[in-house]
């Protein structure tokens, strides 16, 4: 948490990556794709998500926070390969390392460009983070093709929705891309 | 099995591959599906590492086969460039590349040498089709005069697809006319007239083209 003087009143903003959810995570991930919006504009825009109300922050103030902001800065960098939800355990990789296989890849890429589509027409894009982990998680229970079944994959980035916080999400997130803002 | 130039691909494989790009693919599964389909395997199970070793080792399938032999079509008959003049219009002449290069070779029996051209080296005939597409520019731009359409500014406000289906049916008429026209009507010499080498038959027609405007064009 970092605490804020706001109008003369000292204000709380979640500034670590287990304060943030994934339905947070998802939005903060749209915000940094925006093609309009310049960094401080974005920063201003995810601050929003998180809780900041409207204020008159000066400029230093402002790029206080930004440098202050960790949501990003992923200080547990050990993967979590094992969950379980709703009674099901689901796996990310086997053995030492963690590795997508190409159709995973492919799919990666086939949301990217949707989302790039969607942005550019102004329409709301998917939840790319929960997707993502959705994609990179199997049921243990399930085969290969339901695994990479459209349906059984928006059920689970829900799921995941629900029971993960960012800190989960974000070791993966910045193994996929290496930078979280180059995903969409 | 590794492929290291296009050497090993078929015409039949070169065909579907070109077929992809008509696909909505990522530029990733765009590559494996030209892999899979030269290789006859399936890369989809791959994991990254192995992944980047395959995507160097068969970088060259994003190239364009060699076109470094030289073709000559001075051979070519006025009932050939008939022929090459539908297979080239009638779809991207890529996808007609069997019977744009059995028709260019001469060949007898179009069945049969198109069945043999499927499974040759694509490097055997690709240079063939490009030169032949080259060279149907020059053509059309040297007698130009005879391929001018004065009456396409009026279709223009027709639906597409009626233009198309119109375009085709009179191109054929078209054809037939001008068959018609050097036989003299005489259908025992329209064969002749076929058999005639084609750059003849067009200095011919621009020759008559020249001399009586009025006359329909190709």
């Amino acid at each position: 948490m970092i605490n804020l003087k706001l109008d003369n009143e000292t204000f709380e903003l979640r500034n670590e990556a287990n304060e943030i959810d994934l339905h947070e995570l998802n939005k903060i991930v749209t915000i940094m794709s925006f093609p309009d919006l310049v960094l401080t504009e974005k920063f201003e825009a995810i601050f929003k998500v998180l809780g900041l109300p409207d204020n008159d922050m000066d400029a230093n103030a402002m790029v206080d926070l930004i440098k202050n902001f960790n949501v990003f800065k992923a200080k547990n960098i050990q993967l979590q390969n094992e969950i379980e939800m709703k009674g099901y355990n689901y796996v990310a990789f086997e053995g030492k390392e963690f590795k997508l296989k190409a159709k995973e890849l492919i799919c990666l890429e086939k949301e990217i460009q949707k989302n790039r589509i969607k942005l550019a027409q102004g329409k709301e894009t998917s939840n790319l983070v929960s997707y993502i982990l959705a994609l990179i998680f199997k049921r243990e229970d399930l085969t290969n093709n339901e695994h990479y079944e459209n349906l059984h994959l928006e059920l689970k980035a829900k799921l995941f929705e629900d029971y993960v916080k960012a800190d989960f999400a974000i070791p993966y997130i910045n193994l996929i891309s290496q930078n979280i803002f180059d995903l969409v | 099995m590794t492929l290291s130039n296009w050497d090993s691909v078929t015409v039949a494989q070169y065909i579907e591959i070109k077929e992809l790009d008509s696909q909505d693919l990522t530029p990733l599964e765009l590559f494996l599906e030209k892999i899979s389909i030269i290789t006859d395997n399936d890369y989809f199970d791959l994991y990254e590492d192995k992944l980047n070793e395959i995507l160097t080792k068969y970088d060259w399938i994003n190239t364009l086969p060699p076109v470094n032999t030289k073709s000559n079509f001075k051979p070519l008959t006025f009932g050939n460039f008939i022929d090459l003049e539908n297979y080239c219009t009638e779809k991207p002449p890529i996808e007609n590349i069997v019977r744009i290069c059995a028709t260019i070779k001469g060949y007898e029996s179009l069945t049969f040498e198109c069945e043999k051209i499927l499974s040759e080296p694509i490097t055997h005939h690709y240079a063939t089709l490009e030169n032949y597409i080259k060279y149907r520019l020059q053509i059309l731009d040297t007698y130009k005069g005879l391929f001018e359409d004065n009456e396409e500014e009026e279709e223009e406000e027709e639906e597409e697809e009626e233009k198309e289906a119109k375009e085709k049916k009179s191109t054929t008429e078209n054809w037939l006319n001008i068959i018609y026209q050097l036989s003299k009507g005489d259908i025992t010499k329209a064969n002749e007239v076929t058999k005639l080498p084609h750059i003849m038959v067009l200095n011919w027609l621009s020759l008559e083209t020249k001399n009586q405007p009025s006359k329909k064009k190709l």
